[in-house]
């Protein structure tokens, strides 16, 4: 008997399973290009995010003078978005390699395309202020984020060579009082030769970025520049002020 | 409804039919068994009765999931997929006690691959036999093999190739170049060709 006989004795018999449903078939697909946008939007959304911290000039000015360039860059480089941009770009391409026609594009063109699909379309995203929301909803919503940003932080907080950064919480003409990311409360006297971007007019609970004497025994200094917090770290939540032992 | 109502329409009408008529499959499972049984028995040494039983997997296997065949596919790249992975499946399971199958029906297929080493300068001589020519083709890696074997037995083209294989079509053309140069490497070190 051939095979085509036996399938159609197992009809007649009612023995044949039935076929998976149109509407499951349909819906799977769905549910896999649904994922597909989602894995897009959020690799892009991390690229931009990512791409912002890493163009932000505060980052790479020279506050951090006497580090190489090498070690500029590695402090800008947002490893967290990185990491998610990265991880996103790979799951995108695996999604799009597996779904019904991926296959006849060559890998090369499906990565090339991811990567500057990500990129423009982060680039866009970077543009439109979107990154800098991100960052903020990001300190506000993921408590373990605040802990991903330390090490950015701890590069920018060096009193013992000059480096402060903190928070306002008052100022006059002659001097600011900052808290820094451990709680410490700061005295950053300013004079004529202290220099303060021109676009940059500090308020209260701005995050500041100091320049000043080396320091580490007095919570004080003298400010030879002053700027805005970079990217990333503006948005760090306050700390507490330290608890002092007894 | 009977499958011979079903005769004059094609597969990719058939295959859309029998997501909701089952006797609609019957007339691509007779359309196809032959071929593909050959070319399961090709791929993978099997007996017939091996061979026959991977197929009828692979029938019910392809009307379980009928309605997620693409239409812009063609169905006979779509069933020798499914073929293709079922056959390959259940080899490498049972690789180790595989039986030499007769090459009697396959003259054409073997001459087809001599024939398409003209081009790298080697020409087959009236000596040789099928039964060397599947000794080389056993040594290559199981890709060369079923790209040859896709190529100059079922003959089907690079598209189709890559739609049995789901690779793009610039892989398949050079899977089956080095496929074809492994060939003569190994045709010239066995001196059959």
């Amino acid at each position: 008997m051939s095979i085509a006989e036996q399938f159609e004795q197992k009809i007649n018999q009612g023995d044949l399973p039935k076929p998976v449903p149109k509407f499951l078939v349909t819906a799977a697909r769905a549910a896999l290009w649904i994922f597909l946008a989602l894995v897009v939007s959020l690799g892009s959304l991390s690229a931009g995010v990512a791409a912002w911290f890493m163009t932000d000039p505060v980052a790479l000015s020279g506050a951090a003078a006497g580090a190489s360039w090498v070690d500029l860059f590695l402090q800008a480089l947002p490893m967290f978005w990185v990491v998610i941009a990265l991880l996103c770009g790979f799951l995108a391409i695996i999604i799009f390699i597996k779904s019904a026609r991926g296959y006849k594009y060559r890998r090369v063109y499906v990565v090339t395309a991811c990567l500057v699909g990500f990129l423009a379309l982060g680039a866009a995203l970077a543009s439109a202020g979107v990154s800098d929301t991100i960052d903020k909803m990001a300190y506000e919503n993921i408590p373990q984020y605040n802990g991903l940003s330390k090490p950015r932080m701890l590069h920018l907080m060096k009193p013992d060579s000059g480096f402060i950064i903190g928070r306002v919480q008052t100022m006059d003409g002659s001097r600011l009082v900052i808290r820094d990311p451990g709680g410490g409360v700061w005295e950053v006297r300013l004079d004529r030769e202290t220099n303060i971007p021109v676009h940059f007019k500090i308020q209260i609970g701005d995050c500041v970025r100091i320049l000043g004497d080396a320091s580490s025994t007095i919570f004080t200094t003298d400010a030879r520049d002053i700027k805005p917090c970079p990217r990333g770290i503006r948005h760090m939540p306050p700390q507490p002020p330290p608890v002092i032992e007894r | 409804m009977h499958s011979g109502q079903y005769q004059d329409k094609n597969d990719e009408q058939l295959a859309a039919l029998a997501i909701n008529d089952p006797h609609a499959f019957v007339p691509l499972v007779r359309r196809y068994e032959a071929r593909l049984l050959a070319y399961i028995r090709r791929i993978s040494g099997f007996s017939k009765e091996d061979a026959e039983d991977v197929l009828q997997e692979a029938f019910m296997d392809a009307y379980r999931h009928i309605a997620s065949f693409d239409n812009n596919l063609k169905f006979s790249n779509w069933i020798y997929r499914i073929t293709h992975n079922r056959t390959i499946s259940i080899y490498r399971k049972k690789r180790n006690s595989l039986n030499n199958y007769s090459t009697d029906d396959e003259d054409l297929g073997f001459e087809r691959i001599l024939a398409s080493n003209e081009d790298i300068q080697l020409k087959a001589e009236n000596t040789i036999t099928k039964q060397k020519v599947k000794q080389i083709l056993d040594q290559l890696p199981p890709r060369d093999k079923e790209v040859l074997i896709l190529a100059y037995m079922e003959e089907k083209s690079y598209e189709e190739i890559g739609d049995i294989l789901r690779a793009p079509m610039g892989t398949v053309a050079t899977w089956i170049r080095r496929a074809k140069i492994k060939f003569a490497k190994l045709a010239d070190k066995e001196k059959i060709i």
